[in-house]
């Protein structure tokens, strides 16, 4: 009987270790509901909260859905939390749907909430890691001005309307090409959605209409990948310079083949791994959360041909799957 | 129409003479509103840029995958069934082509560098297999509607989840990487002489079978018979089950066929992608003067049709035209397209 008890015992904790993933696992569960899956950069993202949550011992549920689209995410929220899980990374989809969900976990179920990737409009969360993307699109428009020598007609691709860190790209852009390039003219914004064969057809149009174009910035992957299916399809491969966000496998070396001439860098990975570390350390009373910034910046660059190279931007670019 | 001498009741009775049937048929009246909107556009936009050959050449580039399954679909809505599903086909077929593509191009350490020894091969290979993939998601609709007696429309939409599902699962969620970019630059935004896309030139040749294929032979009598009333082509002798079995077979061949001229037009796999491409090419069909309950059928009408949003898209670009107003145009030239031929139709035949 005795004998029984202990191997029950032996069993039940083997169990438990097996089952948690994680033999340093303290039992800390952390919910990471994704913007979506599917994309390098939330697979950079994923490889960095796995990281942190294996260094610090937390047992960590991945979940997105495969398109960026609030009523998708919402069901997989809801099952999250269902989960009962101690802390929570969310990558909202909408700025204002999710609010009151996530105000009633953190300030009812006293469940830690970080968000990243995008970000609510009312600071409900304990904090808001994101990239600025006010300040990348400034940086996309320096690195535009170089591409093209200063002056000429640029085009930007879009999103969808409505996607606030989206169109922060784009304004980011546009004001940093305002204030300090007033030669560049800017043509009105294409929004295709996450559509490759339109954003094909827009650009395909905007180089008819304007012979003069010379530079494309788009904010998003589906919209490069468009954009440069129609400048090489128009035969001005290299001459209608591309900027583009994000640095997938693919895009990296699209990059270095001449297709794109600029690539503004996020911090996924950062993002990941910080998020998972801040929630851990709010659980285990390390931090305070009413102490923390509302929001945390974490550090990006833009990728050229000519400093690809350098360790400082070689560890910022994406991955398709962790190493 | 070759079916007067057929029991087929909706079909249109055999007019005076050809000539005026044709005046009054909606692909004719969809091609006039077509070169009104090319012509407005040209007249209307900067140095007549649309007008130019290179923009015209490259909007039948943009329209050809659209194009090619609205013919496919054509035939599927003239037997009376419906096919929700081929967008997340071609995903699923992309996905199933880049993955045997590159896998047979080369090993794993050259792909990633941008070798591919056994491209030629790869290409081969790659094509079969995304056709084969589209089939034999085809059949599987077929076989589900056939079989268990469910209405296609709710079978293709439950297979439209489990395909992009199963494009997931099989690309793990992440586009095929390493897609060579030849495919591309050789010959997905290719002309041939500078004016027809390769892409548009296989539609093309592709279309123009499963036109003569519709027109005039037994198959496609016998698609437009069961469309027309299932019960009387099952008397008449055809045996309805095998035959849209078939249709949704070949459906799926054509979807087989877009992933792969998606697959060289983007150089890479588009797994978030073609959500609406069903309802555009069964837009395109509908407004292209197929009726969407069976039994008539236009290959031609849902040809022209399908270029409309395109050369509007393109047009209004052009025109500078704000993105959200573009929206707003969009639909409301389509309800008037499809307004303005049915008056023009119903005026000649009184």
């Amino acid at each position: 009987m005795n004998k029984r008890l202990k191997y029950l015992t032996l069993a039940l904790g083997l169990s438990t270790i097996l089952g948690s993933g994680s033999v340093f696992a303290a039992g800390e569960k952390i919910e990471f509901v994704a913007g979506m899956v599917g994309i390098p950069f939330y697979t950079t993202m994923e490889c960095g909260a796995r990281d942190a949550a294996k260094e610090l011992g937390v047992s960590l549920n991945w979940q997105g859905a495969p398109q960026w689209d609030i009523n998708l995410q919402m069901p997989i929220l809801e099952a999250a939390i269902e989960r009962s899980p101690n802390g929570m990374v969310l990558a909202p989809n909408d700025p204002d749907a999710l609010i009151t969900i996530v105000d009633d976990l953190v300030k009812n179920k006293k469940i830690p909430v970080v968000t990243v990737d995008g970000n609510l409009n009312k600071p409900v969360d304990v904090q808001n890691m994101r990239t600025d993307n006010l300040t990348a699109g400034g940086l996309a428009a320096e690195a535009m001005a170089q591409a093209i020598g200063g002056e000429g007609t640029v085009l930007i691709v879009a999103l969808n309307p409505g996607v606030v860190g989206n169109q922060q790209r784009a304004d980011g852009f546009l004001k940093v090409l305002k204030d300090k390039y007033p030669k560049i003219t800017v043509l009105p914004i294409e929004y295709p959605g996450s559509d490759q064969n339109k954003a094909a057809e827009v650009v395909a149009a905007a180089i008819q209409a304007h012979p003069d174009l010379k530079g494309i910035y788009t904010t998003h992957s589906n919209a490069a990948v468009g954009t440069s299916s129609a400048v090489i399809g128009a035969g001005l491969g290299g001459k209608v310079k591309i900027i583009a966000y994000d640095a997938d496998p693919q895009q990296v070396r699209d990059l270095k083949a001449g297709v794109y001439d600029a690539l503004v860098v996020q911090s996924p990975y950062l993002e990941g791994y910080n998020s998972v570390k801040l929630v851990t350390q709010i659980l285990r009373g390390e931090v305070d959360p009413s102490k923390l910034e509302k929001v945390a910046y974490p550090p990006m660059v833009v990728a050229t041909r000519d400093n690809l190279d350098t360790p400082e931007v070689k560890k910022g670019l994406y991955v398709d799957a962790c190493p | 129409m070759t079916g007067a001498a057929q029991p087929t009741p909706s079909a249109p009775s055999p007019a005076p003479s050809r000539l005026a049937a044709a005046v009054r048929s909606t692909p004719v009246g969809m091609a006039v509103i077509v070169l009104a909107l090319i012509i407005v556009f040209g007249v209307l936009s900067p140095n007549g840029a649309f007008f130019r050959i290179s923009n015209l050449s490259t909007i039948t580039l943009n329209v050809a995958v659209t194009m090619l399954l609205a013919v496919g679909t054509t035939f599927v809505l003239a037997s009376g069934e419906l096919d929700l599903s081929i967008g997340s086909n071609v995903v699923l077929s992309s996905v199933v082509a880049a993955q045997v593509l590159v896998g047979v191009s080369g090993t794993y350490d050259q792909v990633r560098v941008g070798e591919y020894p056994n491209l030629p091969f790869g290409i081969v290979a790659g094509t079969i297999a995304g056709i084969v993939a589209g089939m034999a998601f085809g059949a599987i609709n077929g076989l589900l509607v056939i079989r268990l007696r469910i209405t296609s429309f709710i079978v293709t939409l439950g297979t439209m989840g489990i395909g992009t599902g199963l494009a997931y699962v099989v690309s793990n969620g992440l586009n095929v990487p390493n897609v060579p970019r030849v495919l591309q630059t050789g010959f997905g935004v290719q002309k041939l002489f500078g004016i027809a896309p390769y892409p548009m030139i296989v539609v093309l040749l592709i279309s123009a079978v499963l036109w003569y294929a519709l027109r005039s032979t037994r198959f496609g009598l016998h698609t437009l018979a069961i469309g027309s009333s299932r019960e009387a082509a099952e008397r008449a002798g055809i045996r309805s089950s095998r035959h849209i079995l078939v249709l949704f077979i070949l459906m799926g061949a054509l979807a087989g066929v877009a992933a792969v001229l998606d697959l060289t037009r983007f150089a890479t796999t588009n797994i978030g992608g073609h959500q609406t491409t069903a309802l555009a090419a069964i837009a395109a069909v509908v407004i292209g003067g197929t009726s969407l309950f069976g039994g008539r059928a236009t290959i031609a009408g849902s040809m022209v049709a399908s270029l409309i949003p395109v050369v509007l898209g393109t047009g209004l670009v052009i025109l500078g035209v704000p993105s959200f107003y573009q929206l707003i145009v969009v639909g409301a030239i389509l309800i008037a397209a499809v307004f303005v031929d049915q008056r023009r139709r119903e005026r000649l035949s009184s």
